[in-house]
Order: C-alpha cells, then sequence, then structure tokens
C-alpha cells in the first residue's frame, strides 16, 4: 500500500517511514503542509498520516483541502498529534480525520492500526466495485425494459380507448402496468371494453397481457362473441402463466343498435351499472374464476345482460382502488366507492370525482397497486373514425362471385357461432371492407332469429322490460347449453351486378315458422323484437317463406359506395 | 405474519396456520410449509384464523399449494376466515377450488 507521512519533524517522520516500510509499505514523505498536498496529488497514496502542527498548512487545513479536491476514492487520514487535550483529540476527528495516533509513536499500535484500515479499505473496494456493477446492470435493464415497453405498447394498445364516452384512469407503478385496459370496436357497431389485472406487476404482468390483447383486437374485429373470445384467452393463458399467476377480468360489449350490456366478471371486483336519469346503481359480481386457473375443458362462461342507453354508463374498476390505504392503513374500500358513484351518478365524468376523493383520501400514503377505471357511455354509432382502407381496390376480387352454404345441427349450433366464420370469408372482397358492419349485423340478426325463435322458440316480446331481458338470455343459454336437436341452414349467394354485386342471404330453420303477417305488420312488439325495422333498413328486399321457418333477404352494394 | 404447519399424529393430514398478513412476504415460509414434506397427506386445511388481510398473491400461492397436492384432486380447506378474507376468496369465486368453512 501506497502511505504518505506528513511530519515537519525528520525523526519522527524517518521512524514511522522506517515502520511501515519494514511491513511491506511503500513511503512517500513531506516535511510541511504545502508539499503534502503536492505529494498527495502526485502519488495519490492509498493512507495519509498528518502531524496536527506543520509550518504552512497545518494537519486539520491539509486534511480539508485533499478531501475537498480529490476526487479519489475515500482514502483514510490519520492524524499524528502530542496534544492529550481530548478537545484537540475530537478536532481531528472533525477536520475529516479517521483516527489519531499520540507522539511519540508506538510501533505495535501503528501497526496494528495499518493492518485494521487496511482491511476497511479493501472492504471499501469490494462495495465499490459492486456498486459499480450494479449500477451498470440497473442502468443496462431500464434500457431494455424501456424498449420492451415499446413493443409492450404496440401489441398491447388503447385502442379507441380515447372515443368520447370514455373515461379512464390508469397509474401505472411500475415501468409495466399489472392492469390492463383494452377497447375496439365491434363490427356490427357499438364496442367492446376489457379491464384486466394480473397478479403482480412488471414483467411477468406484462408478458401475459400480450396474448390477452392481441386475442381481444383480432377476435374482436373478426366478430367472435365473448364467451368465444374468453375461451381463447384462458385457454392461452392457462397454457402460459405458472401456477399462482392469474388475470381478473372484465370484459362487455355496448350493443349501440340493440341497447344491450353485455358483461362478463371474473374474479374483478363488482362493477357498477349506472342510471342517470334515476340515479340508481346496479352492482355487477364477479361469477367466474379469473382467467388462467380453470383447465380449458372445464372452463364455461356466462355472460349477464342488461339495457343500456344514453342513460346509462358502466364503471369497472380493479382490486387497487378498493385497496387503497389512508394514511391509516386503513382501505378505501367499496362501501366509500358505491358512495361516491352515488353522489356523482348524474355527472359526465364520474372517472374523475372518484380520483378526486381518491387522493383526497390517501394523502400522502404511497401507492401500493395499481388503480385502474373505466367509464363507458352509450357510444354513438360512429364512435371514431372508421380505419381508411388504403390498398387499391382490385374489383371483383376474393369470393365476389361465390356461394357458401352452412348447415348446423344439434349440439353444434349450442357450440358454435358461424358468423366470423362468413364474415371472414365474405370480406376478402375488399370492396365489402366498407360494408362491413352492415352484413355482419344483417348476417346475424338473421341467424339468431332463426336460431332464437325457430329452434329454441323464445318469444321476443319477454325482452320488453329490463328483467325481461336477463329472463331472456338465461332461457337462451339453458336452451343452447341443452340442444340436441334442430337445425339453421345458412346459404349467402354472392354475385356480381353491373353497378357492384348482391348478397343474397337464405336463412331456414327447423322451428315450426310463425303468423307472418301479423308480426310484420308494423307497430307489433314481435316486429321490432325481432329487429325488423333495423333489417328493413339495412336490407334491399325481406322476405319469408315457408311459414316464416325461411327468410330470404337481398343486401345490394355499388362501385362507388364509401365507408359508413 | 408468521406460517405455522402440523402434520397430524396418523400423518393423514396437514394444518397450516398464517398469522397476521397473508401477502408476498409470506411466499417462502409459506412453501416451505408444506413442500419439505413427503409424502402430502391427503387433507390440508389453512388456518386462518389469526390471518388479518390476504392478497392477490395470497390466493397465488394458495393456487400453488392446490398444485403441488395434486390439482383437481386435492382436499383443501380453508378455515376461521374473517369478513374481509371471505369477501376475496368470494370475488375470486376460489370456492370452486376450495373448501371455504
Amino acid at each position: 500500500m501506497k502511505i504518505l507521512i506528513a511530519d515537519d519533524n525528520n525523526t519522527e517522520r524517518l521512524v514511522l517511514s522506517r515502520v511501515l516500510e519494514s511491513i511491506g509499505h511503500e513511503v512517500v514523505q513531506a516535511e510541511d503542509g504545502t508539499t503534502a498536498i503536492s505529494q498527495f496529488e502526485q502519488h495519490a497514496p492509498e493512507l495519509v498520516f498528518l502531524d496536527v502542527l506543520m509550518p504552512g498548512y497545518d494537519g486539520y487545513e491539509v486534511a480539508e483541502i485533499i478531501i475537498k479536491e480529490s476526487s479519489r476514492p475515500w482514502f483514510p487520514i490519520i492524524f499524528l498529534t502530542s496534544l492529550t487535550q481530548a478537545s484537540d483529540l475530537a478536532k481531528c476527528i472533525e477536520a475529516g480525520g479517521d483516527d489519531f495516533v499520540s507522539k511519540p509513536i508506538n510501533k505495535v499500535i501503528i501497526r496494528a492500526k495499518v493492518e485494521a484500515f487496511e482491511r476497511i479499505i479493501k472492504l471499501y473496494r469490494t462495495v465499490a466495485t459492486q456498486r459499480e456493477k450494479i449500477q451498470f446492470h440497473n442502468e443496462h435493464l431500464v434500457q431494455e425494459q424501456e424498449a420492451a415497453k415499446k413493443i409492450f405498447n404496440n401489441i398491447a394498445h388503447r385502442g379507441c380507448l380515447t372515443s368520447q364516452n370514455i373515461n379512464y384512469h390508469l397509474s401505472p407503478m411500475s415501468i409495466f402496468n399489472g392492469d390492463l385496459m383494452l377497447a375496439a370496436e365491434l363490427p356490427m357497431g357499438g364496442m367492446r371494453l376489457m379491464l384486466a389485472d394480473f397478479t403482480g406487476h412488471g414483467l411477468p404482468a406484462a408478458i401475459g397481457a400480450m396474448p390477452a390483447s392481441e386475442i381481444f383486437y383480432g377476435m374482436t374485429t373478426k366478430g367472435f362473441s365473448i364467451p368465444d373470445m374468453m375461451v381463447e384467452m384462458n385457454t392461452r393463458l392457462y397454457n402460459v402463466l405458472p401456477r399462482g399467476i392469474f388475470c381478473c377480468v372484465i370484459v362487455f360489449d355496448i350493443d349501440s343498435l340493440d341497447n344491450r350490456l353485455t358483461i362478463w366478471n371474473a374474479g374483478a371486483p363488482d362493477s357498477y351499472l349506472v342510471d342517470q336519469e334515476n340515479k340508481t346503481v346496479e352492482l355487477i359480481h364477479s361469477a367466474h374464476l379469473p382467467l388462467g386457473i380453470q383447465s380449458p375443458q372445464k372452463f364455461q362462461v356466462k355472460c349477464k345482460g342488461y339495457t343500456f342507453s344514453k342513460n346509462h354508463k358502466i364503471i369497472a374498476v380493479t382490486d387497487g382502488i378498493i385497496e387503497a390505504d389512508n394514511s391509516e392503513a386503513e382501505m378505501y374500500g367499496e362501501a366509500r366507492m358505491l358512495e361516491c358513484i352515488q353522489k356523482n351518478a348524474s355527472k359526465k365524468n364520474i372517472c374523475a370525482a372518484l380520483i378526486d376523493e381518491l387522493e383526497i383520501y390517501c394523502g400522502k400514503a404511497e401507492q401500493a397497486d395499481d388503480v385502474s377505471l373505466l367509464e363507458v357511455a352509450f357510444p354513438s354509432h360512429k364512435t371514431t373514425d372508421v380505419p381508411v382502407i388504403e390498398e387499391t381496390v382490385v374489383k371483383a376480387s376474393g369470393t365476389s362471385d361465390s356461394v357458401l352454404n352452412l348447415k348446423l345441427r344439434g349440439k353444434s349450433l349450442g357450440s358454435f357461432d358461424p358468423i366470423p366464420l362468413f364474415l371472414q370469408t365474405l370480406l376478402t372482397c375488399k370492396e365489402l371492407l366498407p360494408h362491413r358492419a352492415r352484413i355482419f349485423t344483417v348476417l346475424s340478426e338473421l341467424y339468431n332469429n332463426a336460431l332464437d325463435h325457430g329452434v329454441l322458440g323464445l318469444d321476443s316480446t319477454i325482452k320488453n322490460d329490463s328483467h325481461g331481458f336477463a329472463k331472456y338470455y338465461q332461457q337462451r343459454f339453458d336452451g343452447l347449453r341443452e340442444i340436441d336437436v334442430g337445425f339453421v341452414g345458412i346459404t349467402v349467394d354472392h354475385r356480381p351486378t353491373a353497378e357492384g354485386g348482391e348478397l343474397v342471404f337464405d336463412i331456414s330453420d327447423s322451428g315450426s315458422g310463425f303468423d307472418v303477417e301479423s308480426i310484420v305488420k308494423e307497430g307489433s312488439k314481435e316486429y321490432s323484437g325481432r329487429g325488423l325495422p333495423l333489417l328493413l333498413s339495412l336490407c334491399d328486399s325481406i322476405d319469408y317463406l315457408e311459414n316464416g321457418s325461411r327468410v330470404h333477404a337481398i343486401y345490394r352494394w355499388r362501385h362507388d359506395d364509401v365507408p359508413e | 405474519m408468521a406460517v405455522t404447519s402440523v402434520t397430524s399424529a396418523d400423518g393423514n393430514s396437514l394444518t397450516i396456520s398464517i398469522d397476521g398478513r397473508f401477502d408476498f412476504s409470506a411466499h417462502q415460509s409459506f412453501r416451505d410449509s408444506y413442500e419439505k414434506i413427503s409424502p402430502i397427506p391427503g387433507e390440508i386445511f389453512v388456518d386462518m384464523k389469526s390471518t388479518s388481510y390476504l392478497d392477490s398473491s395470497a390466493l397465488g400461492m394458495l393456487l400453488l399449494l392446490r398444485d403441488h397436492s395434486g390439482g383437481d384432486s386435492s382436499n383443501i380447506s380453508l378455515r376461521g376466515c374473517n369478513e374481509d378474507i371471505r369477501k376475496i376468496l368470494t370475488i375470486s369465486n376460489f370456492e370452486q377450488l376450495f373448501k371455504i368453512a
């Protein structure tokens, strides 16, 4: 070790040098304060002995100067002093010294002290090296995470979350959020939203969020129902997530044509259905295990249905807001949450009111979990701009001249949704893209009429009040679960015409038909229950055949049609 | 927070007790309470009468215990749950996976 000795007394300096050299150290000497400073700068010693009383700068001053001006890592300073007053000795430490030895020096004590400081220096160096390494790794990790976050944000993007009918709040605790909020437009109009909360934060949550997000956007635009989508998502997460990590989720469709909310809550706190006119709040409880826990064989999705109009709002939350602590470690809780929603039920932005109240409640207490809040009102028919299809339209492309034919029988009626299949096949004709929503609506209305009223024999007048809505969907659910007879046949004949093309839908079912004349008459309850006004407004013609068990509808399109 | 476990005299059941908050800090001791026992008894009781709080990572730990003791064929009872804990278990529909007494 290189050691600097500054002492104006030649004999004492020499004695100390010998002692240190005899145990293998390299010694640099200085006979006054000024030389001590220049020797320190020149030789960079690892340990410094300073005599307190020296000409020029004294020991205290030298210590202050070299500590202040040196950019080197820590080096110990030991004062040499013949002073014995406690206050003088204390001053050595105050001036930045680490220890002191009384003069005349004792060889045994000097050796012991130098040995002890050598150990401390080694320890200090180890810590410094490790800290540098950790710092380097940390910077590297942050860089990687930021790059990963960009990729993550591209995949788990927010979709149409910025639509005017949506207010939301997301507060990420770490670089990746354990909460996921997604929004997409439904092909038939309306919106689908999902709020998901993965156990844990950071990378594990983000990795799980990616397949969930891809499935959400992929299957929603293709027209798959919530149950079909959630079965797919659960299967993927079940296979991907280790046991012990799972995902609580609330997913819902707002059908703006049918004024209907279809919702599924799996493991998330209650959602709130707010009626802004009557100022009532209905709670929608979790009815299922979170995603990623149950094996695909046992997994089943049963949605709840509610009437949802321009007076309604739906609020979904993750547990972060309910478990938010105040300074006394008392949770915000569901009771306060409900009270706040009721108090602000008629406000335009209930979300902001809740966040304001939560901030006041929590005060300075640290946020322990992600706080996510989603508030959705009835969407206008045109929620956001329809994406512009930039590719050049190739005339008469894809399935523009084709017949698609599918017949579903018995159990298949309860387990397979044919609409996405038809829609995807038809849309290979790029000219139909601007008609996607309309074609989806026509096809799904016709198919659902055949299935619900034809095969299952459900009475659409049940749907006329909000309680009936739930009852209707319960009957439908039960019917589809038990079904093992009957059929629905779907034929879509797509033919080119001079102006564009026409889609001829021919849907038949095994039901006993209905009294066509009385129902098709405008104003009957069955008339609106079957979506007839809507179908008539979209199609060029609708004809019921074979006593109502078969329907024939024509939808024409033109080359110069622009997106709706 | 303390996790203790006792195997019954006949070796047929294991009782794991959690004292205080059941959250991520209990992760290692909760795993230790059953992973070292071989063979794992057929019947497991998780005693939560002294448990004050349970968070989602605790739900994950319960799932790990379930998986370790046979998954769908496991037999685990959660006992002595207070009102708040019961509520969290209900929201997640854990009564489908565990007996909640």
